[in-house]
């Protein structure tokens, strides 16, 4: 039995430890070193770039710029601190569906380059027994994930566009409404760093009472990244009712707490 | 001595990508054997120690940061390393610390959010892993964090009791207190969540 168990641990440990490989790692080389003070370049630099890393991460509501100009110190990783309505870039620099300015002047970084939509996957996260949409009221919502497949960080601001179809059949209603959903607090816009392989997140909801028609099944989650065109699906089986439109909040480096979930 | 005067100028490191493996902490040690260079380490370490992290952080961002201050700290302490062959032991040494840090740092950051559960970051991770392995790694988060760690060592890194207790500042019978609760802390959550299937 704990024989069994033992086996077990080892196999999860090596499956999850091996899930990162080394092109997953941050490039290893460091940035060129100004000065000189002590020892090699190589370990200076990972002095830089371990200040670097512990220090600025992540949620750049509009002023993340990286002084030393150095390159490699890209925030390539956040923490779960700062997530609560930090906010910088002006609402209208992120529209979800509409192609404006590709890029904000809230920009946080001139190396970190807008995610393309060939470099981003989606998927729905999926609820958990502690955390979970649902719940009556005839609430539906989804954790939506945006992960970075490219090979070097990127960024997104604001609102994703979401919508909902079944099969190839638009069934929910433009535009979405920006702001607090059924089951999370809309922090509002600010800037996602995703290191490679990372992921933002934004919460959505919508209801399946009957509403002007009645409600329909839904099978497919469309998603546009912020300022950008190009259409993104995920599976996503639901009922959407009501007046058939979505309600989105801004992106952020980590799934939102869910509120009155408990059902 | 040969090591400080490699670290001093250091020859461009030969492009050969040392695996884990290739760095081994030897034994014994040849008195004509180069001894390895923190630039060799880091090529050759590097890896293994980001996944040793990641399995007491979780998420990829926070073991590569706890992965670099160890390297940083190593650097700042070679020149008191009495055995450069000894530096493997210190690095995993420093990335259990990182980590718990690191882990006590987002516990406190925690506090402040008005409901108490955020998800465990790189739970996008977990995705692309068997449902069977992603049950015991979420166990795992779910284990106090010293039990983790004996865990982790010694299922994942196979150190010996002996060694754990080194890594960890601890005596060789607190590893095993502590092992055999986490063992059948984890048979509990386990079976509770695949139990009756």
């Amino acid at each position: 039995m704990s024989d069994d168990l033992e086996d077990r641990l080892r196999r999860a440990l090596a499956a999850r430890a091996e899930v990162v490989s080394s092109s997953d790692l941050r490039p290893a080389a460091p940035p060129p070193a100004p000065h000189r003070s002590r020892g090699p370049f190589l370990v200076t630099g990972l002095a830089l770039a371990a200040a670097a890393a512990a220090a600025g991460v992540f949620v750049l509501g509009g002023g993340w710029s990286p002084g030393g100009g150095t390159t490699v110190a890209v925030p390539a990783g956040w923490t779960a601190t700062g997530t609560s309505g930090t906010t910088g870039a002006t609402p209208d620099a992120a529209d979800g569906g509409s192609p404006t300015s590709p890029t904000t002047s809230a920009a946080p970084s001139p190396t970190v380059t807008l995610c393309s939509a060939s470099a981003v996957s989606v998927f729905v996260l999926p609820d958990t027994d502690t955390r979970r949409h649902g719940g009556g009221m005839n609430h539906q919502g989804a954790t939506i994930g945006l992960t970075n497949t490219g090979a070097m960080p990127c960024r997104l601001t604001g609102y994703p566009g979401v919508a909902l179809r079944q099969g190839t059949t638009m069934e929910s209603e433009d535009p979405n409404t920006r702001g607090s959903t059924s089951y999370a607090q809309d922090p509002g816009p600010s800037t996602v760093v995703l290191p490679v392989g990372g992921s933002a997140y934004a919460e959505v909801s919508w209801t399946s009472a009957d509403g002007v028609r009645p409600a329909t099944s839904v099978d497919t989650l469309q998603v546009i990244l912020p300022d950008q065109r190009t259409v993104l699906t995920a599976p996503l089986t639901s009922v959407l009712g009501g007046d058939r439109t979505l309600t989105v909040t801004a992106l952020t480096p980590i799934p939102l707490p869910l509120n009155g979930s408990g059902g | 001595m040969a090591t400080a005067l490699s670290l001093r100028r250091p020859q461009r490191p030969d492009t050969r990508r040392a695996d884990a493996a290739d760095v081994v902490v030897t034994r014994h040690h040849d008195p004509d054997e180069a001894l390895p260079t923190l630039e060799q380490l880091y090529a050759g370490q590097r890896l293994a120690m980001v996944r040793l992290a990641i399995l007491l952080v979780d998420d990829l961002a926070s073991a590569e940061d706890v992965v670099q201050d160890a390297f940083a700290a190593l650097h700042a302490h070679w020149h008191r390393l009495r055995d450069p062959h000894a530096a493997t032991g210190y690095l995993r040494m420093s990335v259990v610390n990182g980590a718990r840090s690191m882990l006590r740092r987002r516990r406190t950051a925690r506090a402040f959010v008005p409901p108490p559960d955020l998800p465990q970051p790189g739970a996008d991770d977990l995705a692309v892993l068997a449902e069977e392995h992603r049950e015991v790694i979420a166990a795992l988060a779910g284990l106090a964090p010293r039990q983790r760690e004996v865990i982790v060592l010694r299922y994942w890194s196979d150190l010996s009791e002996a060694q754990i207790a080194r890594t960890l500042g601890i005596s060789q019978g607190t590893v095993k207190s502590t092992a055999s609760r986490a063992l059948d802390a984890l048979e509990r959550t386990l079976s509770q969540k695949g139990g009756p299937r």
